[in-house]
Formats: structure tokens, sequence, C-alpha cells
């Protein structure tokens, strides 16, 4: 007897073949049958009018904290996404040693944009070793987890402090390779390292102080396991980003692994960026690299407020210090009119490093402490007009007579060009990811990112097939990371399904929750159109019941090198 | 398909420990006054002279040669 049989269902195999009718038949926790199937079982799901897929797969994600409070890492889980990888950008949440936590949490704050009070209230830090993270995580997960080990986190664990500030020597390099194997054979699926990530006190993360041999030894390692690597480089510009690529190209072409860089970011301020990108990856893969890009589906919503800092305001030093301030020293300073006019005069010469196309003037009053019809969703350039002031003032003052409370939002920075978006996430090269789910928690909703490829690029744009969309998530993710048995739908894999209704399927408008642990709040999305999420043979999510109280997630395996 | 390296689409090195403008400019273009080869290295790499922190870190792209002219995209 089968224990869940979904029938009549559109099936979207995850492999990219044309999509068919039929049913699957689960046993356990994995696909038993597929196409015609008959014979009882427990439980049916009858699937007529949606598309039964793989679950799909998010390769960029930073759900390393959330996990350890909220095993389903919602709300990616009722978007469909049964298997996240936490870890990227050289920043995991192990290996650390007790007295490097401070430091750590510091720093993944800072580069992640999360508060404070979450990961104190949320993390028992229970753990030390790789391995000891994935015990304290396992038992609560509801999705399927395939972690990354962070590279800043392998110098401090053999470097100790001195990782901020030196190269390691030969018997350090020899140290972290043998941490790497452990992490490995623990559960990692590969490493993550940046080249590019400052801390929060504006020093260059521990990966970036590794000399070229370093990096090199490590690939070694990943190669000899099986293992892939993941890197943040200079995305903004587009001869450094070549040379990454090149870099990168060696590494896989040296090691034999797979490699992928996060984010390929589609901007007004470098629109020809991307392509010239691409165009190194293709000559890469033509001389036997594998170098996957990963680019997001949607443009960037950012929001912002004066009570802390937030990358928004990265090029703008006195901004910066200035949300750093103790509550009274910060109000006094933002009436102070010398203050003022020097916020103005940074506000007047902003410039964004990182490619981004940012004008103050269009951000909008997006949520406040004591809602003002007059000023709430209204844009601060017309608002400054009225009143005849700079919209640094502009900002500043509706802050001020809103206790600080006022969140502003600066909507749909970078890829604004849906055609050219759309030949982009279609293109074989180019691996859809860079979500960072579980980060920048209250600057903007990195949520949906899936059901936004399905409306956007597939029903509106139709950039990409029903079949390549589902591909473009399960299978080619899977096939690049080496998850063993993942990502399609084939009797003996796992039974990790999603089955949404294709006419329907999208994103939900943004909203601010009230679900971190310490009591702070979040941007998230909810979904439309997902009807049913199965994780490992279990129903996890239904639209009609929400999230169930199955916690069937497993720390995915990797095919062994 | 071929196996070996593509040319690079500019040239570049990374840095070695313990260097400073002087001693890549020293290494990168010797035939040059060291007065004008730092000058020099340093247009090129206008994304470390002006980062927010001034710190060349060993795993930093330097280019030795200056950008090079690209079809315009259509």
């Amino acid at each position: 007897m089968l224990d869940l049989l979904i029938r009549n269902g559109l099936i979207c195999d995850g492999s990219g073949a044309p999509a068919f009718h039929g049913d699957v038949g689960i046993r356990g926790d994995r696909i038993v049958a597929l196409g015609e199937v008959t014979g009882p079982a427990r439980e049916t799901i009858d699937a007529n009018g949606l598309v039964v897929a793989p679950g799909f797969i998010d390769p960029h994600t930073h759900y390393d904290a959330q996990l350890v409070w909220d095993g389903l890492a919602q709300p990616s889980l009722e978007h469909g996404v049964t298997t996240v990888m936490p870890g990227n950008c050289s920043l995991s949440l192990a290996p650390l040693r007790p007295e490097h936590r401070e430091l750590l949490g510091a720093t993944f704050r800072k580069i992640e944009e999360m508060p404070k009070q979450a990961f104190d209230a949320g993390l028992s830090w229970t753990w030390q070793t790789f391995a000891e993270y994935l015990d304290a995580i396992r038992g609560g997960l509801g999705v399927n987890v395939a972690p990354l080990v962070g590279h800043s986190l392998l110098r401090l664990w053999v470097m100790g402090e001195d990782a901020r500030e030196r190269i390691a020597t030969d018997d350090e390099i020899a140290a972290m390779q043998a941490l790497l194997a452990e992490c490995l054979a623990a559960g990692a699926v590969g490493m993550s390292g940046s080249w590019v990530d400052i801390d929060h006190e504006n020093r260059p993360v521990p990966a970036r102080l590794a000399e070229p041999r370093e990096l090199d030894a490590l690939c070694a390692t990943l190669g000899a396991h099986g293992g892939i690597l993941q890197i943040v480089p200079e995305f903004y510009d587009a001869d450094l980003l070549c040379a990454r690529i090149d870099l990168l190209a060696d590494f896989s072409r040296r090691h034999g692994i797979a490699t992928t860089f996060s984010p390929l970011f589609d901007s007004n301020a470098a629109p020809e960026l991307v392509g010239i990108a691409m165009e190194r990856v293709r000559l890469q893969t033509a001389h036997g690299a594998r170098v996957t890009p990963q680019m997001q589906t949607r443009p960037i919503d950012l929001s912002f407020d004066l009570t802390a800092p937030m990358s928004t305001f990265a090029t703008l030093p006195g901004w910066w210090a200035m949300t750093l301030l103790p509550r009274d020293e910060k109000l006094t300073q933002l009436r102070d009119p010398a203050v003022r006019a020097k916020l103005m005069a940074e506000m007047d010469d902003f410039w964004m490093p990182i490619g981004l196309q940012i004008d103050f003037a269009d951000a909008y009053v997006k949520r406040m402490g004591q809602d003002d019809p007059a000023l709430m969703g209204r844009r601060i350039g017309d608002i400054a007009a009225e009143r005849g002031c700079h919209i640094a003032e502009a900002i500043i003052d509706i802050a001020l007579a809103d206790d600080l409370a006022t969140s502003f939002g600066l909507d749909g920075i970078g890829h604004n060009d849906s055609a050219k978006i759309g030949g982009l996430l279609a293109d074989p090269l180019m691996g859809i990811g860079a979500g960072d789910g579980g980060a920048h928690v209250t600057n903007f909703a990195t949520y949906g990112d899936t059901a936004y490829l399905f409306s956007r690029y597939v029903r509106g744009e139709r950039a990409l097939s029903l079949e390549l969309a589902v591909r473009k998530l399960t299978h080619d993710v899977a096939t690049l990371w080496g998850l063993r048995h993942r990502g399609l739908l084939r009797p003996g894999y796992a039974a990790d399904l999603v089955l949404f209704d294709p006419d329907t399927v999208d994103r939900g408008p943004e909203i601010a929750v009230d679900d971190l642990p310490g009591d702070g709040f979040r941007y998230i999305r909810r979904a439309t159109g997902i009807e049913h999420v199965i994780v490992n043979g279990t129903p996890a999510y239904s639209r009609e019941q929400g999230y169930t109280a199955a916690r069937t997630g497993r720390i995915a395996e990797r095919v062994a090198a | 398909m071929s196996t070996g390296s593509p040319p690079p689409a500019r040239r570049f090195v990374q840095p070695r420990a313990g260097d400073d403008w002087p001693a890549i400019a020293a290494r990168e273009l010797p035939d040059l006054p060291q007065n004008e080869a730092v000058e020099r290295i340093k247009s090129w790499n206008l994304h470390l002279v002006f980062r927010p922190v001034s710190v060349i870190t060993p795993s930093d792209i330097l280019f030795v040669e200056p950008p090079r002219a690209r079809e315009p995209v259509a």
C-alpha cells in the first residue's frame, strides 16, 4: 500500500521534459511510482488542475540562525522550497569556539542585517563543531538543509583572532583543510567565501585575508570530497567580476570542483555588466570550467529607518554614525542645525558603490509607529517639495515626529528590464538563486522569488516555459550542488514535492510580521497558488491548513566525490 | 572543448605578503621610475585606492594594465 498518492496532476518532473498528466505514488520518504498509478493509498491528494513538481531548492540563504528557532524556514516552505542552503558568503554559525561567538555574531548581524535582539533571544549556542550545529537543528527541521561551511569560520577556529589580521602559515592551512574535511564529512555540501564583505568594524572578513594558495588548498580539499565552492565577488564591476570568474574557473579546472558566485545583479547603473560577465562565463565553460552565476528573479525593494545602520547608508558615514548613537543623543543630533546640514550635504553627494541606482527622493513613507494618512505611502521628494525643505530634512523630520519609528521604502531597485532579465534567467548557464532568505530581515522581504519566476517570467514575459522554470529551481540546482536523489520526480528519489496552480502562483505583497525572537519584526511575503508542499513524503504545508506539525526535513545528502 | 585557461579579459595579479604600492609597482612596472609606476598602478586600481578602509588584502585583484576598450552594448 502507498502512504500517499497524488492523482491527476500535471507532472513537471524537473528534467525539463514536457509535462504530462499523471499520478505520483509515495511510500515512506521516497517516490515509488510515477505515471498512471493504481492501488490503495493511506492518503490521496487530488491534484486536478495543479502542477506537481519536485520541491524547489534555494541555493542562497542565510537561514543559519533562523533554523535554530524555526526549522520550517518560514515563509520559504510555503513558497514550495523544500531544501535550503545556508552558510553562504563565508559565514556559517559553525565551527565556532565560545570565545568567538560575540565576534561572529556581530559580523553576521552586520553583513546579513539581522537584529541583535533576535540573535540574543533565539540562539542558545549549544554547539562548537559543525556536526554539533547540525545536531542542534536536525530534530526540528521541516525543510531539508544542505549547509555550506564558511571560510571565515574555518580561519577563526584555526587562527583565532589572527584570522582577521594576517595570512595563514603552512600548518594553519593544513589545519583548515583537515577542518573542512571534517565539516564535509559531518554534512556540509561545500565551502563559502567572500571577496567583498566587511565586518561590523569595517574590516575585511577573515576569508579575505587568505592568500590565493590558501583558497587553492581548500579547493583541493573540496575536490577530494566532492564539495562546491560558493563565493561573493565584486559583482558591481565588470573587470573585477571577469577576473574573479577567471579565478573560479582555474579552481574548477585544477581541482575538478563546481563553483558558483552570487549575486549577478542587473542595474541601470551598469547595464552592460551582466552581459560581459555572462560572456566570460561562456568562455570559461567552453574551456572546461564549472562556474555558475546565481541571479535573483526580482528587483530589490529596500526599507530603511534611522534606528540602526543599514547597507543603504554604507557610503553615508555621517548617517551611518548617527544611526549608531544612543537614542537620546541621536534625537539631539537630529535637531542640531549643523548636524542636519552635514547630513544634507552627504545625501547630495550620495553614490552607491555596489552598482545600485538609488535616489532618496524616490523613497516613500512605508511604515509608521503612528500612522499619518497625510504621509503614508507618499514620495519623499514630493513631501520635501511641499515643505520647501531638503529631502534629508524631510526624512529626518518625519522620523522625529514619529519617535523614529518610521520606515522608508525604496522599491524596484535593479532588474528593471524584464525582457533582458527573462532572457538571462532562461540562459542554460545561469543559475537562479541569490535570494538571501533569512537575511536583511528588516530591510526587504527576500521570499517568493520562486513564485515571481512563474508569475513574471513564465506567465507574464513568457521567457521560460513552465518545464524550464521548474528545472531551473530543482534539477539544475541539485546537479550543481551534488545533492543525492533530489530535484527530480523519479522512483527512488526523495518525495519532496510542490503542488501549485500555474495560473495563480505568485508572491504576495511585502508585509511586516512580528515573529522574530526578542519581539522583533521582519518583512516577508506570503505565497499564493501553492496548494501543497510535501517534504520527504509527509505533507508539510497546505494552502487550506497552513503548516502541519511534521518535521521531516533532513540534512541533505551529497553525492560523494 | 579546450581545457586550458583563456587569456584574461584584463591582466591582473594578486598581492604578495607584505605588499604595498611601491613594492607592487616595482615588480609589475620595473622599467618606470618608482613614483610614476606607483601612480600608474594606482590609476588602474581605483577600487583599492578609494575603498572605505584603505588596505590591500591578499585576496584582492590588482590590475596591471589599463581597462580595455569594449564594443558598445547593442
